[in-house]
């Protein structure tokens, strides 16, 4: 029962997610794009961050290099939904702090095993 | 500015003379030579023309001269005069037109020039125009043909896609109204089932009677339980009884001993004191008198003892009859009770079981359904973003190369009016591009196309 | 430049040596134990590196030759292309060809490509033809063991980076993955901790060492970790059987590296070197000399107070603690498990085995205990005798077993064994067991007994003696007759002892009896008409002081004690040294020793102390001298011969023959230590 926020700027994809999250017992709330999604999390405290990549603004990367200069994300799970699997883009988002990512499309039931990796049991 | 262009059809002089302007001269180089040229044809011309019209006169002249004879000398004089005057002014007009056709020809070349050069660069630039429109249409056909094809993908797997989710959600639908069928009738236990009678109860009226049955059975258990231990209280007693006894024949082995003792003493005494009187004997016989009450006592009281133990004994037993009766006879109820029951249990399970197997596997199947429409909905909105990011820079590449043209052919046409109003300036407006009206725009077009 | 790729080359022909064993391995368990995904994708990998390396350094021939057995890997662990007997063998030949290559490589001599020709022929033929006939997924190969996952034990390493926890991530989160996957054993090492003062909360000091048993393949586990693989050294090692944890913080000489990706290697944080054993030798003779002068200075400080002299008499406990320390670390520096000898045995068994036309099973058990490394090397011939011997001579042809009322194949077992101080080999066969009749005659033969001389007891000790060999003919593989001699020559030099037994119909058993370590050992000095000895402690059951009277003589035995119900003959030391009998027969000493079920009492004149000795050898120095494993130097600087307690025992009976008449005077052992 975490709070999770989802980033993307596709209507679809969010509701995706939050379907699947949903249906596990977790809440969700939703971000469009960076700025959104920065402003989203000062007012509220999530457990967990999924962000896509490639968004228009900011994109996703630049979202988690912002999080994590926030004290209370510093240690917060981000994790990266991405269509690419470049070994790049996955250093890059790495080196801006990032904990994991997830190649789109997702199995939700991975999804719901990636979750089982980050957040307490 | 030289402009290289290759003149093929010189506009306005009908003559061979207009198309002398060869390439590799400028407009104004060709202009002094040709001139010269043309007044030494001129002044040949004329001294031609002299003489042709001489002979004319003489021919004219000479029926007038026959006509004196026949008419009046002043109709001679004046048809005469009047012919002559006619030549003249046909020999003026003639000679005029000779003057001015090779001043017609001077000029003509240098507008022809001036016309041609800017006709030619029009059309080199139409040329390239209508080369770079080819170009254009080309890719703009290209892209627009393979965006549309892209978008017919995209469409039929939009729809395909919508089917097959909107299959999906009906086979989900499906699954989970089996599921709820399933449990109803598990719980209703209707007689859809087939088998009727009696033995097919319903779960709840199945779960009732067995146990009822269980209770039977366990009261049956109570009063046996309440029996034994009546019975491990007869034990105790039997067994304080029996205690006693181990007293008793303890006492008895003492006695023995005693009397062993007894024995020894009067053998010894008898030994010792022969001559003594009986004195000894008095004692001994009280002595052993003494042991034979106690003695006697002592198998009484073992008696009674044994005889209260014979009591409890059969009481007990009785009791441990009768209660062991009672719970054979339940016992052997209970068997029959349920082995009605146990058919129809196992019956009863194995259904059950069997459905909520069925139940498990549609609620997996519903969630393997569930997740494939989360997928297949990812994978649309993916293919779309792609098309998004391929469709707009080709459309817009396309659109930008279409503009150019367009540009350019305006910047061409408006040049092609303006040299076509003011040829004899001479001057060309190749490089004209902005800002032109658009009335005359859309005639250049007119025109052009 | 030339220097650098030098340097990478003797890396490369070592690690490529260890991946090509390993690969050997892997093909030889395949063919036991039948299809198994995790194995053929470990030796893709291994062969795949091998060629990588080989192709970056300039090796083009290696490199071709791996590439084609790379190649057929492939096929063979997507299930394309089946795993024939001939593949294997095949590969098999890849693997000797390689190996071959990389030594002549090594030696800088120029190396014959035409060898490897014929392999890659045959590969690609089966390549061919492996397409046309493959099996879906790759299952139920020639009608063999169907596809099972087994269960595989690994030992993993997980060292996370000082900032893990900057990305969000937790490593409590992937061991508990781990723990998804079956099961797990987990210690931590905690090494890394600093100080409380120093302490920063959100830097991690941890490092794991997990064990876990799974039927997962080393893929798997390495998703588990996929995220954070930049960001920790991550280890992963297949191992035999589960094994015991110690903490990360031992050192493990033998390091068997299977996985091979290069981003384990180059950030794992525990790192093996490559020492010269001659480096390691003079180090361990230096302990020795550290041991002996802590003794002396131990003895020089007996008379110091406990209260006047604290602070010396502690700092002396310290530094003898220390040297203790040291001591271990340095011998366990050279302890490698036998593995290293069990090792080459598969393929020997497989190839002799087809070569002669029988089937053996070999089982090998305890392969990871473990022996001093100079020991090791000097057993490799005589086991390897050993095993051919039971191949060639023991196991009976299949029909034969049949016959017999034997399974068709035959079992030959390998086992080692750590048993009371002493290390044990036994190399057993159920084959067709040492004919005495056969033995006697060829005994009679070479004259070594008379005819009717024969004792089956002794039976075994003619087998040893040179010359010896009941084979008809001599065959290539063994039958030479210097064998069974030579293997008891050098175990004996080893200063341990072969026995042999064996049942007619049933098999043999060969058993060799080593000591753990040839440096230094724990003992007990007595003292015995002026001279001192030595007794490891490892076979002392218990001392004790008996007067006359408990002392009784049984006739025939000689002189035997009562013991809590048991009656041990008594042997005098004096005996055993040949020297004047010189104790009072009112109070004696005996201290009684156990060796295998053996049991006698020593009678000795007085019992020095314990302590710890640095083990010269006699041989070495001086000569091989009856009963005696090697001499010290004590802390007086005496010095004392080491009582070979084995021999005493088993032997414990002639002595007293031979000491029953007038005690001759062998030439005592009186030596100068040097």
């Amino acid at each position: 029962m975490s709070n999770i926020m989802i980033v993307d700027d596709s209507m679809t994809m969010r509701q995706m997610v939050n379907f699947t999250l949903a249906s596990a017992g977790h809440k969700v709330a939703e971000a469009g794009n960076t700025d959104e999604a920065l402003a989203l999390a000062q007012t509220q405290r999530f457990d967990l961050v999924i962000s896509d990549v490639n968004m228009p603004g900011r994109t996703g990367i630049e979202l988690v290099a912002e999080l994590r200069k926030l004290p209370e994300y510093k240690f917060v799970p981000i994790i990266l939904l991405t269509t690419e699997s470049q070994p790049e883009m996955k250093s890059k988002g790495r080196a801006a702090g990032a904990t994991g990512w997830i190649v789109k499309p997702f199995d939700p039931e991975a999804l719901l095993n990636v979750l089982r990796k980050v957040l307490p049991a | 500015m030289s402009v290289d262009f290759d003149l093929s059809e010189p506009e306005g002089g009908g003559t061979s003379r207009g198309g002398n302007a060869s390439a590799g001269g400028g407009a104004i180089k060709v202009e002094k030579p040709e001139t010269e040229k043309n007044k030494e044809r001129a002044q040949r011309q004329d001294k031609g023309k002299g003489k042709a019209l001489a002979l004319c006169a003489a021919a004219v002249l000479l029926p007038w001269i026959w006509g004196v004879w026949a008419v009046p000398l002043w109709v001679a004089g004046v048809s005469l005069v009047f012919s002559v005057v006619s030549l003249f002014l046909i020999y003026h007009v003639m000679a005029s037109r000779a003057e001015s056709a090779p001043a017609q020809a001077t000029d003509t070349p240098v507008r022809n020039t001036g016309d041609a050069v800017a006709t030619a660069q029009s059309m080199a630039l139409m040329q390239g125009l209508l080369n770079q429109w080819m170009e254009s249409s080309h890719i703009a056909g290209d892209s627009i043909r393979h965006a549309r094809a892209s978008l017919d993908d995209v469409t039929q797997q939009s729809e395909a896609a919508a089917a097959k989710i909107g299959k999906s959600f009906r086979v989900i639908m499906d699954k989970t109204g089996q599921q709820m069928d399933s449990a109803v009738r598990l719980l209703k236990s209707s007689s859809a089932d087939g088998a009727g009678g009696s033995a097919w109860l319903s779960l709840p009226d199945f779960i009732t009677a067995y146990e009822r049955q269980l209770d039977n059975v366990t009261s049956r258990m109570m009063d046996f339980s309440k029996a034994s231990e009546e019975m491990s209280r007869h034990q105790d007693v039997v067994r304080e009884h029996s205690l006693a006894i181990d007293e008793m024949l303890d006492e008895l082995r003492n006695m023995a001993a005693r009397i062993r003792k007894l024995a020894l003493d009067s053998t010894v005494a008898a030994n010792r004191d022969a001559n003594a009187d009986g004195r000894w004997f008095v004692e001994i016989a009280d002595r052993i008198r003494e042991t034979s009450t106690s003695a006697h006592e002592l198998t009484r009281r073992m008696r009674d003892g044994l005889e209260k133990i014979r009591e409890v004994m059969g009481g007990t037993y009785e009791e441990l009859s009768k209660s062991s009766d009672n719970v054979r006879l339940a016992a052997v109820q209970a068997k029959v009770d349920v082995s009605q029951l146990n058919i129809a249990t196992m019956e009863k399970a194995r259904e059950v079981t069997t459905t909520l197997e069925k139940i498990t596997s549609l609620g997996k199947d519903v969630r393997n359904d569930i997740n494939q429409i989360i997928v297949a909905m990812q994978y649309q909105d993916i293919t779309q973003q792609k098309l998004q990011h391929i469709k707009a820079p080709l459309l817009a590449k396309a659109a930008e190369s279409l503009s150019d043209s367009e540009s350019n052919t305006r910047a061409a046409g408006l040049a092609r009016a303006a040299d076509g109003a003011s040829a004899s300036e001479g001057e060309s407006r190749i490089a004209v591009r902005e800002d032109l009206a658009p009335g005359k725009v859309q005639k250049v077009d007119v025109e052009l196309f | 430049m030339s220097l650098d790729l030098s340097r990478f080359h003797a890396t490369f022909f070592a690690e490529s040596l260890e991946g090509l064993d390993s690969v050997e391995q892997a093909l030889l368990r395949l063919e036991q134990h039948g299809h198994s995904k995790e194995t053929l994708d470990g030796i893709f990998r291994a062969v795949h590196s091998l060629k990588g390396s080989a192709g970056s350094l300039g090796f083009g021939v290696i490199a071709e030759l791996a590439h084609e057995m790379e190649s057929m890997l492939d096929r063979l662990r997507q299930g394309t292309a089946q795993a024939t007997p001939e593949c294997t063998n095949v590969l098999l030949r890849g693997v000797d060809c390689l190996r071959n290559w990389i030594f002549a490589s090594e030696a800088q001599e120029p190396v014959d490509a035409s060898a490897g020709a014929g392999i890659v022929r045959e590969l690609q033929l089966l390549l061919r033809a492996g397409t046309g006939g493959a099996t879906a997924g790759g299952q139920a190969v020639a009608g063999e063991t169907v596809v099972a996952r087994t269960k595989q034990a690994y030992v993993i390493v997980f060292r996370p980076a000082q900032d893990f926890f900057h990305s969000g991530n937790d490593p409590a989160r992937f061991i508990e993955e781990l723990a998804h996957l079956g099961t797990v054993r987990c210690i931590v090492d905690l090494s890394a901790l600093p100080d409380v003062r120093t302490f920063v909360p959100t830097t991690c000091y941890l490092a794991w060492r997990i064990s876990l048993e799974t039927e997962a393949t080393i893929g798997d586990i390495r998703d588990v970790f996929e995220w954070v693989s930049n960001c920790c050294a991550l280890e992963i090692e297949p191992v035999a059987e589960p094994v015991m944890l110690e903490s990360p913080s031992a050192p493990r000489p033998a390091r068997r590296a299977e996985d091979f990706s290069p981003d384990a290697r180059r950030e794992v944080g525990l790192v093996t070197m490559h020492v010269r054993t001659d480096k390691i030798d003079d180090l361990v003779n230096l302990v020795g000399e550290l041991v002996i002068t802590h003794t002396m200075l131990k003895q020089s400080t007996q008379h110091l107070d406990a209260i006047k002299d604290a602070r010396a008499v502690s700092v002396f406990a310290q530094l003898e603690r220390n040297v203790q320390d040291i001591q271990e670390r340095i011998l366990a520096i050279r302890m490698m498990p036998v593995n290293h000898v069990f090792g080459r045995f598969p393929r020997l068994v497989r190839d002799l085995g087809l070569q002669l036309g029988k089937a053996v099973e070999l089982k090998i058990s305890g392969e990871q205990s473990e022996l001093d490394k100079s020991v090791i090397e000097q057993l490799v011939d005589p086991l390897t005798h050993l095993v051919r011997n039971a191949l060639d001579h023991g196991i009976e042809l299949p029909a034969d077993r049949l016959a017999a009322g034997k399974p068709a194949k035959g079992t030959l077992s390998l086992h080692a064994e750590h048993r009371g101080g002493r290390f044990v080999i036994t190399v057993v066969d159920d084959g067709r067991g040492i004919n005495p009749e056969l033995v006697r005659r060829r005994a009679v033969e070479i004259g070594l007994i008379a005819e009717g001389e024969f004792d089956e007891a002794s039976m075994f000790a003619l087998l040893l003696q040179p010359g010896f060999s009941t084979a008809q003919k001599v065959s290539s593989v063994s039958g030479r007759g210097v064998g069974l001699d030579v293997v008891s020559q050098n175990v004996r030099k080893l200063g341990g002892s072969l026995d042999i037994t064996s049942a007619l119909g049933k098999g043999t058993t060969f058993t060799i009896n080593l000591p753990l370590t040839l440096a230094i050992v724990d003992g007990m000095i007595v003292g015995a008409a002026d001279e001192r000895y030595i007794i490891p402690i490892t076979f002392i059951r218990e001392c004790l002081q008996v007067s006359a009277t408990q002392v009784q003589s049984v006739v025939g035995q000689g002189h035997v004690i009562h013991l809590r119900g048991e009656y041990i003959p008594i042997l005098k030391l004096t005996d055993v040294c040949a020297l004047p009998d010189t104790a009072s027969q009112e109070q004696s000493v005996l201290v009684v020793l156990e060796v295998e079920n053996r049991t006698i009492a020593l009678q000795v004149d007085e019992l020095l102390g314990q302590d710890q000795v640095v083990i010269k050898s006699l041989e070495a120095n001086y000569r091989k001298v009856d009963f005696m494993a090697g001499a010290s130097i004590l802390g007086d600087g005496r010095v004392a011969l080491i009582l070979d307690v084995t021999e005493i025992v088993k032997q414990h009976a002639s002595i007293k023959e031979q000491h029953r008449g007038a005690p001759k005077v062998v030439d005592a052992p009186r030596v100068v230590a040097v």
